[in-house]
């Protein structure tokens, strides 16, 4: 969540669904709540997974486990989503690929304004627990995983390939909020 | 330091030729399978795992008890050392045998390459008792993909691919049409289109994923086992010294990414292998009549040396066994062109054997003459079959045809035993406790040690007989040389066999 590896992953995939739907339903939050029912059902995974008791059958076990290790915590995209939902109605007449640009942006600038802190937190003591569980460990993982030694990984070594990574992951945001915004048109095309 | 009388010809060979011979990772050429007989609590059993071609794989267990009170065994794979040795999986019970009751079957999952260990829990009437065996998990080959499994996954590829292009092509043309409306000729040109870039579209994603395909399949025979051939080379002085093999190793360092580690840092820390850092195995090619077992010493500025004793001129094939530090064994090999050698007087464990007959041209011999009496091989007169767990027994006899009574540990075994096929294409180098290397079995009784608080017996609180036994099966058919190796009358001794393996 300290890489922008991280970002262009995120703005690949996330912008083109929650846009598409967006554009299809023309509900005022529509993004927001695609992006909620997301959080909500990940969650509930996480949660609900734990309660039950499970061991591993495979070896070697590099962490002992007495119960299913769930989900990550989720990603923090409801922001990102209320963003967008407050920004279509003002650009919506305009031409798609400015209203790709400003939604891909708005995306992107919510992602990293709260992601960013959020991954400091859950490197910190106070986020393993029950609820972030970034103390639970998979019985995979070794302990050079850097999810076990909890260290972010520095996918881009110097400042200029971050910036690059970062440049790319707005380039990504824009195009997939272009494709999202064809995609909601097509739904709302579709006659039969 | 004696120095080696050497014509000006033969100081031309002084330089090793090295060839390379058959992959070899594990402490064993071409022998990839683990025969292990040891004490779970109680119960001695013969422990034999078929191990897998590929890692992750299915690994075959056959375990025998030698007592018929034995009512249930359960296996566990953990790692030898360090992290994954300390907690163990769900263990995964044997099957027993209803026609012979001493006779389990079982299979486990290895996850992981190199050092593992196989823990081994039995029930039975005298109570619970528990094994530990390492176990080198190595890649033998990259397997292909099954031809129908194959045919089926090619011919959903293709459906998916055809109903890509339909559904996008739909998607785009009759779906937006109101029922009953027809494309007019501008639409249809345009669905022309769409159907021409969905098929590109279509195509470069499975051109994409043959790459990532590829790429993993070439990222996998990378860990598919490397012959590490030592480079060697002899001084003027008849000292040997030898140098890691060069290049990236098979090992892969988790910590790094993608990172692989070259074959000096493999081999930086090594253990003791009951009492040498490396055993050197030099046999002459191609007859097999010369063989000596040697232990170099480390050199801070190289690798290994050693001051080779007198041997005959002529090719010698090289095996050399380490344990890393994490009990890993490895064999390295080599070949080097030697002169005839006047050299250093054997000391210490190292010895020297020699034998008239070609294992290529001999048959099977049950008999063979040591320097004080003659060691016999106790077998059936039955063919002997490869893929078959035996347990190869000798025994040792005095100069009057007694049994000897003086066998000593000979590095702390009651024997080493090295066999070696007519072609070089199997070679291994197996125990009485079976053909796991000993500095890596230590690292597993230990580990079982810590987590059962159980002592572990060791050899010098054992008395020995005049009869060795080594738990082994042999690989593959072919003509094979036996080196048996004891101290008897205060002397190293070597019995030489040759046998047939029948397929």
């Amino acid at each position: 969540m300290h890489s922008a590896i991280f970002y262009r992953t995120v703005s690949i995939g996330v912008p083109i669904v929650l846009i598409a739907a967006a554009q299809a339903s023309e509900k005022r939050w529509a993004a927001t709540t695609i992006a909620g029912v997301y959080t909500v059902a990940w969650l509930a995974v996480r949660l609900i997974l734990r309660l039950f008791p499970a061991e591993p059958k495979l070896g070697p076990v590099y962490n002992q486990v007495t119960h299913y290790v769930g989900l990550f915590f989720p990603l923090l995209i409801i922001p990102a989503a209320i963003g967008l939902d407050l920004v279509r109605p003002w650009i919506r007449d305009r031409r798609k690929w400015l209203q790709a640009g400003v939604l891909g942006a708005v995306f992107l600038g919510v992602m990293v304004a709260v992601q960013w802190p959020f991954g400091t937190f859950l490197m910190l003591p106070a986020s393993r627990n029950w609820f972030f569980g970034t103390g639970e460990l998979s019985y995979l993982w070794p302990p050079e995983s850097r999810l076990v030694r909890n260290v972010f990984y520095a996918y881009e070594p110097t400042r200029a390939a971050f910036t690059l990574g970062m440049g790319i992951a707005l380039a990504c945001a824009i195009l997939s909020a272009r494709l999202g915004l064809a995609w909601g048109k097509w739904m709302r095309d579709v006659r039969r | 330091m004696y120095a080696v009388s050497l014509t000006p010809m033969r100081k031309t060979l002084l330089l090793a030729i090295l060839l390379l011979l058959p992959p070899s990772l594990c402490a064993h050429v071409g022998s990839p399978d683990t025969f292990f007989e040891g004490d779970a609590g109680p119960y001695r059993l013969f422990v034999t795992v078929r191990m897998p071609e590929a890692i992750p794989g299915v690994a075959e267990v056959e375990i025998r008890s030698e007592s018929g009170d034995v009512t249930a065994i359960r296996l566990l794979p953990l790692r030898l050392t360090g992290a994954g040795s300390e907690y163990a999986p769900k263990p995964e019970p044997m099957e027993q045998s209803i026609k012979d009751p001493q006779f389990f079957s079982g299979r486990i999952w290895l996850m992981e390459f190199h050092a593992l260990q196989l823990r081994v829990e039995v029930e039975g009437g005298r109570g619970v008792g528990t094994l530990a065996a390492p176990l080198m998990a190595e890649a033998q080959r990259t397997l292909r993909m099954n031809k129908q499994l194959g045919s089926l996954l090619f011919s959903f590829m293709i459906f998916l691919a055809v109903t890509f292009v339909l559904i996008l092509r739909a998607a785009l043309g009759e779906a937006r049409l109101q029922p009953g409306e027809a494309y007019d000729t501008q639409s249809a040109g345009k669905l022309r289109w769409v159907t021409g870039a969905g098929v590109l579209f279509v195509m470069a994603i499975i051109y994409l994923g043959n790459t990532w395909w590829s790429a993993e399949a070439s990222g996998y025979s990378l860990r598919v086992m490397k012959p590490p051939t030592f480079r060697a080379v002899l001084a003027p002085t008849g000292r040997l010294s030898l140098f890691p093999p060069e290049g990236q190793s098979s090992v892969h360092a988790r910590l790094r990414s993608g990172g692989w580690l070259s074959w000096s840092e493999v081999l930086k820390d090594l253990r003791p292998d009951h009492g040498h850092l490396m055993h050197l195995f030099l046999v002459r090619m191609p007859t097999w009549d010369y063989f000596c077992h040697l232990h170099p010493e480390s050199d801070p500025k190289g690798f290994f040396e050693q001051n080779l004793p007198s041997l005959p001129s002529g090719r010698y094939q090289m095996f050399s066994d380490v344990v890393t530090d994490t009990g890993l064994a490895i064999t390295m090999v080599g070949q080097i062109d030697l002169p005839e050698l006047s050299g250093t007087p054997l000391r210490g464990d190292d010895s020297v054997a020699a034998t008239l007959s070609n294992p290529a041209a001999a048959g099977t011999q049950a008999v063979s003459a040591l320097q004080d009496g003659r060691m016999k091989w106790i077998r059936d007169p039955a063919p002997l079959r490869a893929r078959t767990a035996l347990r190869l027994r000798f025994q040792v006899e005095d100069g009057e045809g007694k049994p000897a009574l003086d066998l000593e540990p000979y590095m702390g075994m009651a024997g080493h035993l090295i066999i070696l096929r007519s072609d070089g294409g199997v070679f291994a180098h197996v125990h009485p406790t079976g053909s796991v290397a000993m500095a890596s079995l230590e690292l597993a009784e230990k580990s079982l040690a810590s987590a059962t608080m159980q002592n572990m017996p060791s050899m010098a609180q054992q008395s020995l007989s005049s009869e060795v036994a080594f738990p082994y099966g042999f690989p593959q058919p072919g003509r094979y040389r036996l080196f048996v190796q004891v101290k008897h009358a205060g002397k190293i001794q070597t019995g030489v066999f040759d046998t047939i393996i029948e397929p």
